[in-house]
């Protein structure tokens, strides 16, 4: 149980175990658990200078690579919250996650950083060997860790404030469900915007085991991953099954599997959507069957995972198109049990618990929920309410919005959103907020956003947009796809954009969403 | 389907660590949390919950280190 300790110290106590083992490699250059924690020491002393000390909010604008965990772990250790602002985001998106998190602090190695009450330049000058370190602060696991922001239905983003204690009680629930240590090898595939990357980076570093940074253009290219994991020997990997289904193609490739060894991963973690069995059982075709599937269910708002289910080889190599038989589990859609610690209610609109067969909306509770959404009391109280149910003490849930089935057996089968919010590669998307910002764009009439599922089965927005009355649409597309760019991070652009001559209306009234998604048809 | 739509009537409550919620008017309190003296509609105690909780933290971690408002100098 690590329940007591923040989470600098529990990589603090893997530095003590085991300094010369490798912590961190981003390709380019691989740092031990003891440089690693002497960077972060003297970065962390930087941070304290600069802000005063624990309770401060420091904006990261590190680009990809070791420093994003040198400074990661430095924000801990000073006793601070990190606000994490990849600069592969779009500048006006990270600007106002700056201004919203009002972070005490910026630390930037990238072209065009937010404004901020005080940037400092991030570089090997700073954990230079005569640099100071550190002084250890007290700090209670309840203080937060970080702040990551989510889509929000209200048109703009919400930060979600994360306490060290949620994510130790993640560690420790998700240790009955995976078994690693530290010969393990983990990768840093995604976004540390995204709360994904938490789990990423304190799965290998909590454990002793070692983290690789990947590099963007290997994130970006299946091939390159492939030859990644196979150089670099990953064992646990964590991947969104839209990203996997891709990366199974290329493992699958007759180049890839000819006269090679099969990789030696022990793990795939899937996350931020429901599986794609097929791409499973084509991986376990062309690489075997040593890999152990793991499809987890979670939520910014809970700490990254809230379920978990091991897939089973049984229904993973069944013919393609297999129907589910009725009353048998859907590898693609049960999300499984909760992680120990965490309760979960699924209630009717009524509020009370779902029977076998009926829909409920995902209420959690525990230690994982988050402190609240950044500055946002009405928001956190709407969302984090106290409930009393039946036979329990009354205490505060989450209310998630996902729909869920509740199954005999215990487990959940996952049904859909209570509201317009979209995945789509994982990401958590309320076209709300897209939206909100594509109105925005200059010499638009009306628009609307549409979460539609092309012929092969992805996800995908499309705008339709109308001319202002009078005007012709020329040049507006170009107009309207360069706003997009520069107002949304690339997981929100919207991957089509359709001039109509008028948004249609729905018998109540409403701008008729189906109607547009049938004339993509 | 799960949208409220709500006309209920409801309490502004609070628990020893000063997180606040709403809880329907007229059923019996939660225990662990009081009334804070307001009721009204949904938004109504949102609204007052918005100008009242102005640091999400739990009571017992606000205390140590200074409050969160930039003041670092």
């Amino acid at each position: 149980m690590q329940s007591e300790l923040c989470l600098h110290q529990i990589f603090a106590r893997q530095a003590a175990l085991r300094p010369d083992a490798p912590a961190v490699s981003d390709t380019r250059e691989q740092l031990t658990y003891r440089q690693l924690d002497e960077r972060a020491s003297r970065l962390a002393a930087v941070i304290q200078r600069e802000t005063g000390g624990p309770g401060a909010r420091v904006g990261l604008h590190v680009r990809r690579g070791n420093a994003v965990v040198v400074a990661i772990l430095a924000v801990l250790k000073a006793g601070c919250a990190y606000v994490p602002l990849d600069p592969s985001y779009p500048p006006e998106r990270v600007q106002y996650m700056a201004d919203d998190a009002s972070v005490d602090l910026l630390l930037t190695d990238a072209d065009s950083a937010p404004a901020a009450a005080r940037t400092v330049q991030v570089g090997p000058g700073l954990w230079a060997e005569d640099a100071p370190s550190a002084a250890e602060v007290e700090l209670t696991p309840q203080a937060p860790a970080y702040v990551i922001y989510t889509s929000g239905s209200s048109g703009a983003p919400k930060g979600v404030e994360v306490s060290h204690r949620s994510v130790t009680a993640l560690l420790d629930a998700c240790d009955r469900v995976v078994d690693v240590d530290s010969s393990d090898v983990w990768t840093l595939f995604h976004s540390y915007c995204f709360d994904f990357s938490v789990w990423e980076l304190w799965g290998a570093l909590a454990h002793g085991g070692k983290l690789v940074v990947v590099p963007a253009e290997a994130a970006r290219s299946p091939e390159s991953m492939l030859a990644l994991l196979r150089s670099e020997r990953v064992t646990v990997l964590n991947q969104v099954p839209s990203v996997f289904r891709y990366l199974s193609r290329a493992a699958t490739d007759p180049d890839e599997t000819t006269g090679q060894e099969p990789l030696p991963l022990r793990y795939v973690i899937f996350g931020g959507e429901v599986v794609d069995v097929d791409a499973v059982r084509e991986w376990r075709e062309a690489q075997g069957t040593a890999t152990e599937f793991i499809n987890m269910y979670g939520i910014t708002e809970t700490t990254v995972f809230a379920t978990y289910r091991r897939l089973l080889p049984a229904e993973i190599d069944v013919p393609p198109g297999t129907p589910v038989q009725p009353g048998a589990v859907d590898p693609a859609l049960n999300i499984g049990l909760p992680l120990d610690g965490l309760e979960l209610a699924l209630l009717t609109p009524e509020g009370r618990p779902a029977e076998p067969g009926e829909v409920g909306e995902i209420h959690l509770a525990g230690e994982q929920l988050a402190i609240g959404y950044l500055n946002r009391a009405e928001l956190t109280a709407e969302r984090y309410p106290v409930l009393a149910l039946p036979g329990r003490a009354p205490r505060r849930y989450y209310r998630s919005g996902d729909l869920a089935v509740a199954r005999p057996d215990g487990t959940c089968e996952f049904a859909g959103r209570a509201d317009d919010q979209v995945k789509i590669n994982g990401y958590r998307i309320e076209v709300a907020e897209v939206e909100t910002a594509l109105r925005t764009a200059p010499g638009i009439g009306d628009l609307v956003v549409v979460p539609t599922t092309s012929r092969i089965g992805e996800r995908m927005l499309v705008a339709f947009y109308t001319a202002p009355e009078g005007a012709t649409p020329d040049g507006l597309h170009e107009r309207l796809a360069g706003h997009a760019r520069t107002a949304l991070p690339a997981f929100m652009v919207p991957g089509r954009f359709v001039n109509v001559p008028l948004l249609p209306l729905s018998p109540s009234g409403k701008t008729d969403k189906r109607a547009l998604a049938e004339q993509l048809r | 389907m799960f949208e409220d739509g709500d006309d209920r009537q409801y309490l502004v409550v609070r628990n020893h660590e000063d997180q606040y919620s709403i809880w329907p008017e007229g059923r019996e309190l939660p225990a662990g949390w009081e009334g804070v003296g307001v009721s009204g509609d949904k938004p109504a105690c949102l609204a007052h919950i918005k100008e009242t909780w102005t640091d999400l933290r739990p009571l017992s971690v606000r205390g140590g280190d200074r409050n969160h408002a930039g003041s670092v100098d």
